[in-house]
């Protein structure tokens, strides 16, 4: 025996550090056990069904077993009767009983909502009663794995308060990010930390784990629950936890998807005859504003220049082709998904194997997806105090993209195009009889036609591998140690090969490039863990310290060629110059040191306490460490005895909280000042040179969030009604912000910790059981939030942040002290001067106005319409987010429908933005058949004339160029049958389920865009919120599944 | 069992404490692909290679939307732009003289130019700081003295389009530089005066082999007097002047064959020859992938899709900037070849076979238009032959120039006398022609106090301070201490 501890004492200072403490300890004395049973069958009260995989557990015992299949369990004990047991399932209401006969049976009360649930927290679990802070659980339930959608974040939607799910693309491959209580950060990365089975993974991307494998996520939103992770906690932090085996007979499970999958919207163009009819407008507009006459003949000869002409088939827009471009890269694409997995284990040990493949084609031309996943998961109680285990999951992913303007371009081509023309090529100006000289004016197949780019090939693949091992070590009642090694691997490869043959013919070839990225990450964490969990008297106490060692390594590669014989061979070393040859590497460490305390006395108090320490390679030698501190508070009112009396109250609880976290989401090596490698000729020789390309700064460090937190939870009438409330004030400072300097420092912008953010908000969940009989149940969960961003200092001087150019598609973002980040800025548009008197009455009216022009507003009143009118004209963030989720159940049948929505804010759109005016002849949106065209037709008085020579205030940004971010969406239904046991058990399976689902079904929107949602590049990027140019767009999916268990 | 928990506690902190202590330097990390000011400047071959980059910075202030480039063409009435595209209209802004003070192009201009003068004075910094010794202790006072020259040379456009500018000469922090405001143009060309005094006589008359094109004391002389005339100081412009033109160093005779023509002119404007016999200063690029490509052709070229360069048969879309004006097409005497030389007037539409009326400069023209590489002359012999003739009246000079291009003489019956009366306006003229579309115009116009009048009988509506680029209003946001232009 005193062996056995010594080994056991070993094996913890082992893992420790590398030192070798050898402990003394004292034998234990053990019970002798006596032949004896239990017996006795768990059933659902309400179905009278039994319960499979119900946690039975003698009191005073660690010892547990589960039910079967059958939902019956047995005991092996010394003790008689009657014996008091605790008996607990997911998704019931846990309950003490005592039983004084064996067999017997145990009912237990289904909970939509349970507070004796354990929750997953950071490092750890915790009752749910007891949290103090404020996080969301989401359960992976049949309707949320269920659905089509072929990543987690797509079954967040509406589903937390406070947490809005952003999903820039609909690519079949591309992952949602979620973000958490509002922009935190400017110039940092904005995304929460994903931590996946206690691996903290920044940058994880969600799509690379199979919903099917996913038992939970628990959001962790206020920075009291936050703060655990320190440095990395100040956009909160995603807790995925995977599935794992249960004891008990092995259980196979199958879940299969097929679907069909659409666009979910077209953005509304003008067709050939409205396309016509502007063009025409658009030429003789300007050519009588140049000075012409009305009546001049349309020739070139006559007007001077194409531009004030046009074809004259465009006079007789019947004989035109009518394309609708956008039906040309749209299809109706199918998605199958399979999911199986078999679990099972004895007392002693767990395992979980499962794979998935799932085969996703686009809904646009030239987009398919394949992702092939594996896990395995097992544990071992090796002895009484030893447990180990170990975990991987591997998913390997490839996919085919199309050309990423091509969306853009099916909603600009004009319609008045054939797809091909008679000549075999492409459909465009220049091979259409008497459009050949219109190839600047009325668009062009270049950088245009939606097949242009079609002969490119665009590949990715992607291998990702995460997984751990650990060893748990119970060295007295109630003190474990935990050590665990995580890993964690990802390869993402991408090929680009940029066709020489453009569908056009041979004087348009291009010279044909092929690249390829290529990049691995491979990072690991040390992890090691002591918690103490005691409960005497009416105390309870659960303590936890830790460290945590982690290192990431990641390595990118590029190669290119260029200059390409033909598109035969697709591969660089088939081009005949090397372009580039590129490599990056970073490694980054940290290390970690953390502790917390949750205490709560008479399950009435409770009181947290945490502390992280953080040192990190990415900050700066002056500033390498920093502590992040937390506490929170609860009080459970209804437990109180002067509520006792109060029936109907079946919860009450009042949080508070504070905490410090941080936002280290910046590039490795950023405090470095850097050299650049350039080039410079002096005749025919080429000179390396280099130059400083950044500035030493010795002091940057994270970003600090502080964030206090109140919230209230309430439960009424046995837990059919439970509100959750939170509200939450958050400031960040030592903002990390590209703060802009004077050039005369040599740049415009310096890296480094300045300025202040603030957060305020609130968050409301309300779960209703709104009907619950024999038959029938029906359950509501609403919530919503809104978040109030507001930037309170930035850098010396306070000087706003400016930004435009090709990322922001020619609008303009700003950001100034006073206002949320990244506001919208630019002139005030005022619709429509309709006539001359219009013009002569606004002393602002710019030099050149005329009827039919746009009004900007002179905001400042100073008469002239000048760069101080620019303000901000709106805000990207949403005034407010919500979502309404309903479940019905009636006998086998259940229904689920979940509506969500935002509320507020504005989006720019580069499709929608360069169809509001005259842009080389791209098409017009719908809307525009109400533009003014004269006095007697002023259309609408919001929409201008079109015109082929402009301005300026026309491509100049302006609140002309914004719409209502605003939508309510179907997000998703299901309807599912299951089998009647009975019927099942005849079947020789435990269940079966078949349902219909669709997913994005309806939505109501006023932006003419594909998705409201939709915007360009990374969610990260907390800048490109609101505006898109070419985003590939989501999809509607109608699709049939089957889940089974055997 | 007390001690037991005692033991482990005391176990778990001795070790904690060790790893904390075993693991502070893993936090030190520094990158690997690339070099750092921690481990850069440390032998002469890095502060050479680091004053090399004072070339880069000169083809990048000499790129299309330089300061050069902004002003001299595009603000000028040789080009225009003849077909609106993109998502903005700073060019046409420039080209129509209503530039709103957040132009874009004026603002990138602006960045530009202090970026280098920062990569120059990072330079200039290094070299008097180092305790490196030269192998040979010339070569470091020389790369001093290029460098000083390359910085007047960024100072001297930026003064000219934008009046007084703040004046660094060192390496300024962003803490700084808030206290760097406009600083009197006289005070600046004073530096630069003594800066290029210093550098001219530190730098050699020409180099040999791999230097050819670095900057020689003639250069040196060239800028000096134009910083001079920028000055008012006319005599001193003449005697640097006359010192290049007396050197007997260069000549119109760009090709070397001996023989003054038109052939010279030609060769000027090839990708394949560089830093001719006319040449004073050239900045330099190189042709081909990875190399140092100019933008010009590609920026200046018709935006058409059809568009294509003479002789070659794949379309190659430019982006519609500096298309020559009516104006300018119609100044070009009946019988000068220059024109030719200097731009096309359209191309042929190779589906249709229709010419596209379209004109464009092919004077940086280079059949390798994807990665393409032809010097700019930056000052030439030409140029400084006409401005002699403009500072001292003689007008042989002038008559040199026309010479080579097979012109009558000034003076001479067939001169047009009737357009040029004057010599004054004969060399405006022949300066407009002989050095089209080389960044000359609106400096010349605004040199010779013609600017207003011209622009404006040109159908360009400007005034006196309208010659003046606004500060980026980026530059006031963030600096409110500095000032607007009128």
């Amino acid at each position: 025996m005193i062996k056995k501890r010594i080994l056991r004492y070993s094996l913890v200072a082992a893992l420790w550090g590398s030192a070798s403490i050898v402990y003394e300890g004292y034998a234990q004395e053990i019970k002798p056990i006596i032949n004896a049973s239990l017996q006795g069958t768990v059933i659902d009260a309400v179905t009278k069904e039994p319960l499979e995989g119900v946690t039975v557990q003698l009191d005073a015992v660690t010892h547990t077993v589960k039910t079967d299949r059958l939902g019956s369990f047995e005991f092996l004990t010394g003790q008689k009767l009657p014996f008091k047991i605790r008996v607990s399932f997911v998704g019931y209401v846990s309950k003490e009983v005592v039983i004084s006969l064996s067999p017997s049976i145990i009912e237990l009360e289904p909970s939509t909502e349970n507070l004796d649930e354990v929750v997953v927290v950071g490092y750890g679990t915790q009752r749910k009663r007891d949290l103090t802070g404020a996080s969301t659980n989401i359960n992976f339930t049949e309707d949320i794995s269920g659905r089509p959608g072929t990543e987690i974040g797509q079954a967040l939607y509406g589903q937390a308060a406070g947490v809005q799910v952003i999903t820039g693309s609909g690519k079949p491959g591309a992952s949602s990010s979620v973000q958490v209580r509002g922009i935190n950060s400017i110039s940092a990365g904005s995304s929460p930390l994903i931590v996946v089975d206690g691996l903290p993974v920044p940058n994880f991307d969600l799509s690379l784990i199979n919903n099917a494998d996913i038992e939970s996520i628990q959001i962790l939103k206020d920075a009291a629950s936050a703060a655990i992770y320190g440095s990395r906690g100040a956009n909160g932090v995603l807790l995925i936890t995977t599935k794992t085996g249960k004891a008990g007979r092995t259980r196979f499970e199958a879940n299969f998807v097929s679907g069909l999958q659409q666009v979910i919207d077209k953005v509304p163009v003008m067709n050939a005859a409205e396309y016509a009819q502007a063009a025409i407008d658009a030429a003789q507009t300007s050519w009588v504003e140049s000075g012409g006459g009305p009546n001049a003949p349309n020739t070139v000869a006559a007007r001077g220049a194409y531009k004030y002409t046009w074809p004259i088939a465009l006079e007789n827009p019947e004989t035109l082709p009518n394309t609708d471009f956008q039906d040309v890269i749209f299809r109706t694409a199918p998605l199958n998904r399979l999911e199986i997995s078999a679990s099972g284990g004895s007392e002693k040990s767990t395992y979980r194997l499962s794979g998935g493949i799932l085969k996703r084609q686009g809904i646009a031309l030239y987009s398919d997806y394949d992702r092939y996943a594996l896990g395995f998961n097992t544990t071992s109680n090796v002895a009484d105090w030893l447990e180990v285990g170990g975990s991987t999951n591997l998913s390997y992913d490839r996919e085919q993209e199309p050309f990423n303007r091509m969306f853009e371009w099916a909603v600009q081509y004009p319609s008045i195009y054939p797809v091909y023309s008679e000549n075999g090529y492409l459909g465009a100006p220049l091979n259409q009889p008497g459009f050949e000289n219109y190839n600047a004016i009325l668009f062009r197949p270049q950088n245009g036609h939606p097949l242009y780019r079609s002969t490119d090939e665009i590949l990715r693949n992607r291998f990702n591998a995460i997984g751990n091992i650990f060893g748990q070590v119970r060295l007295l009642e109630g003190l474990d140690f935990k050590s665990a090694f995580n890993y964690y691997y990802h390869r993402n490869d991408g090929s680009n090969y940029q066709a020489r043959d453009h569908l056009l013919g041979s004087s348009y070839y291009t010279e044909g490039a092929m690249s390829r990225d290529l990049s691995n990450t491979i990072g690991y964490t040390f992890q090691n863990l002591l918690t103490y969990n005691k409960q005497w008297d009416q105390h309870r106490l659960e303590a936890l310290a830790g460290t945590e060692y982690n290192y990431s390594n990641y390595n990118y590669s590029y190669l290119e060629r260029r200059g390409y014989d033909n598109d035969l061979v697709k591969a660089v070393s088939a081009g005949a110059n090397v372009a580039a040859a590129e490599d990056f590497v970073t490694r980054t460490t940290f290390i970690s040191y953390f502790a917390r305390a949750n205490y709560s006395f008479a399950n009435k108090y409770l009181l947290s306490a945490s502390i992280r320490r953080d040192g990190s390679s990415r900050f700066a030698p002056n500033n390498k460490w920093g502590s992040f501190p937390a506490i929170s508070a609860g009080w459970i009112l209804s437990e109180e005895q002067f509520l006792q009396d109060a029936n109907f109250l079946s919860n009450l609880k009042l949080r508070a909280s504070f905490g410090l976290t941080g936002n280290d989401r910046f590039a490795d090596y950023r405090w470095v000042g850097q050299i650049g490698q350039g080039r410079a000729a002096l005749g025919d020789n080429l000179l390396i040179t280099y130059y400083p390309s950044s500035i030493t700064n010795p002091d940057l460090q994270w970003e600090r969030t502080k964030q206090y937190n109140v919230g209230l939870d309430l439960g009424l009438w046995d837990e059919r009604l439970q509100l959750t409330v939170d509200a939450y004030q958050s400031n960040s400072d030592g903002l990390l912000l590209e703060v802009p300097a004077p050039v005369v420092s040599g740049f415009t912008t310096v890296f480094k910790n300045i300025g202040e953010v603030e957060n305020k908000g609130l968050e409301v969940s309300l779960g209703t059981n709104n009907i619950q009989t024999g038959d029938f149940s029906w359950g509501s969960n609403l919530n919503f939030s809104f978040n109030r961003n507001k930037i309170l200092s930035l850098g010396d001087n306070d000087a706003p942040m400016i930004f435009s150019g090709s990322v922001f598609s020619g609008m303009q973002k700003i950001n100034q002290v006073g206002h949320p980040a990244f506001g919208f800025f630019g002139y005030q548009y005022g619709g429509v001067y309709l006539n001359q008197a219009a013009i002569d009455a606004d002393p602002a009216a710019y030099a050149d106005a005329r009827p039919g022009d746009g009004r900007y507003i002179d905001v400042d009143g100073n008469g002239t319409l000048d760069a101080d009118d620019r303000t901000i004209i709106g805000n990207p963030n949403p005034d407010f987010i919500y979502g309404f989720t309903n479940r019905f159940k009636y006998r086998s049948f259940d229904l689920s429908i979940v509506l969500q929505g935002v509320k507020g804010g504005q989006i720019m759109d580069d499709n929608v933005h360069r169809s509001l005016l005259y842009h080389e002849g791209r098409n017009y949106l719908k809307s525009l058949t109400n533009r003014w065209r004269s006095e007697d037709e002023p259309g609408d008085g919001y929409h201008y004339k079109i015109k082929v020579d402009e301005n300026g205030y026309e491509k100049t940004p302006s609140s002309y160029w914004l719409f209502s971010g605003s939508y309510f969406r179907l997000k998703d239904i299901t309807l599912g049958y299951s089998l009647p046991s009975a019927f099942a058990e005849r079947i020789k399976v435990s269940s079966l389920r078949i349902y219909f689902n669709g997913a994005n079904l309806f939505t109501s929107k006023s932006a003419p865009v594909f998705d409201p949602e939709g915007f360009s590049g990374d969610a990260d990027d907390a800048g490109r919120r609101g505006v898109s140019s070419n985003t590939f767009p989501s999809a509607k999916i109608y699709s049939i599944g089957l889940n089974l268990a055997l | 069992m007390k001690k037991t928990i005692n033991n482990i506690i005391i176990g778990l902190l001795v070790v904690s404490v060790c790893l904390s202590a075993c693991n502070s330097d893993k936090l030190e990390l520094y990158p690997e692909t690339n070099l750092t000011d921690g481990n850069f400047y440390t032998s002469e071959a890095d502060l050479t290679a680091a004053t090399n980059d004072i070339y880069r910075q000169l083809s990048r202030l000499f790129d299309a939307g330089g300061i050069p480039d902004l002003y001299g063409e595009l603000f000028s009435d040789n080009v225009y732009i003849r077909t609106t595209t993109g998502a903005n209209n700073f060019a046409e802004q420039i080209s129509e003289h209503n530039i709103r003070t957040d132009n874009g192009f004026v603002e990138t201009a602006w960045n530009t130019a202090y970026n280098a003068l920062y990569i120059i004075n990072n330079v200039l910094d290094r070299l008097n700081n180092t305790t490196i010794t030269f192998a040979d202790p010339n070569l470091k006072t020389r790369l001093e003295a290029e460098a000083l020259v390359a910085r007047a040379i960024v100072y001297y456009y930026l003064t000219q389009a934008f009046g007084d500018v703040p004046f660094p000469l060192t390496v300024v922090t962003p803490e700084e530089s808030y206290d760097y405001l406009r600083v009197d143009r006289s005070v600046i060309y004073e530096r630069l005066i003594a800066d290029l005094l210093q550098a001219k006589e530190q730098l050699p008359g020409s180099y040999t082999g791999n230097n050819v094109g670095r900057i020689t004391s003639y250069a040196t002389a060239a800028v000096l007097a134009k910083v001079y005339i920028a000055d008012d100081n006319i005599p001193a412009a003449i005697t640097q002047l006359g010192e290049i033109i007396q050197s007997g160093q260069f000549s119109l005779d760009a090709n070397g064959d001996g023989q003054i023509n038109v052939a010279d002119y030609a060769h000027l404007f090839r990708s394949s020859t560089k830093n001719s016999k006319e040449s004073i200063l050239e900045v330099q690029y190189l042709a081909g992938q990875n190399n140092v490509n100019s933008n010009h052709q590609t920026e200046y070229s018709p935006w058409d899709f059809a568009f294509h360069l003479p002789g070659i048969g794949t379309t190659f879309r430019g982006t519609g900037l500096n298309t020559p004006s009516a104006d300018l097409i119609a100044e070009y005497e009946r019988d000068d070849p220059r024109k030719d030389l200097s731009l096309q007037l359209g191309f042929t539409n190779l589906q249709t076979n229709a010419f596209v009326d379209y004109p464009y400069t092919i004077k940086f023209l280079d059949e390798n238009f994807l990665y393409p590489g032809q010097n700019v002359e930056v000052i030439r012999y030409a140029d400084l032959l006409l401005l002699y003739a403009e500072l001292t009246g003689d007008a042989s000079y002038l008559n040199q120039v026309r010479a080579r291009a097979g012109l009558e003489p000034y003076g001479a019956s067939g001169y047009p006398s009737s357009e040029y009366p004057t010599l004054t306006l004969a060399i405006e003229h022949e300066r407009r022609i002989e050095l089209a579309f080389e960044f000359h115009r609106l400096f010349d116009l605004v040199r010779t106090g013609r600017a207003v009048e011209v622009l404006t009988a040109k159908g360009i509506p400007t005034s006196s301070n309208g010659l003046l680029f606004p500060i980026p209003q980026s530059a006031i946001d963030i600096n409110p201490g500095l000032t607007q232009n009128p």
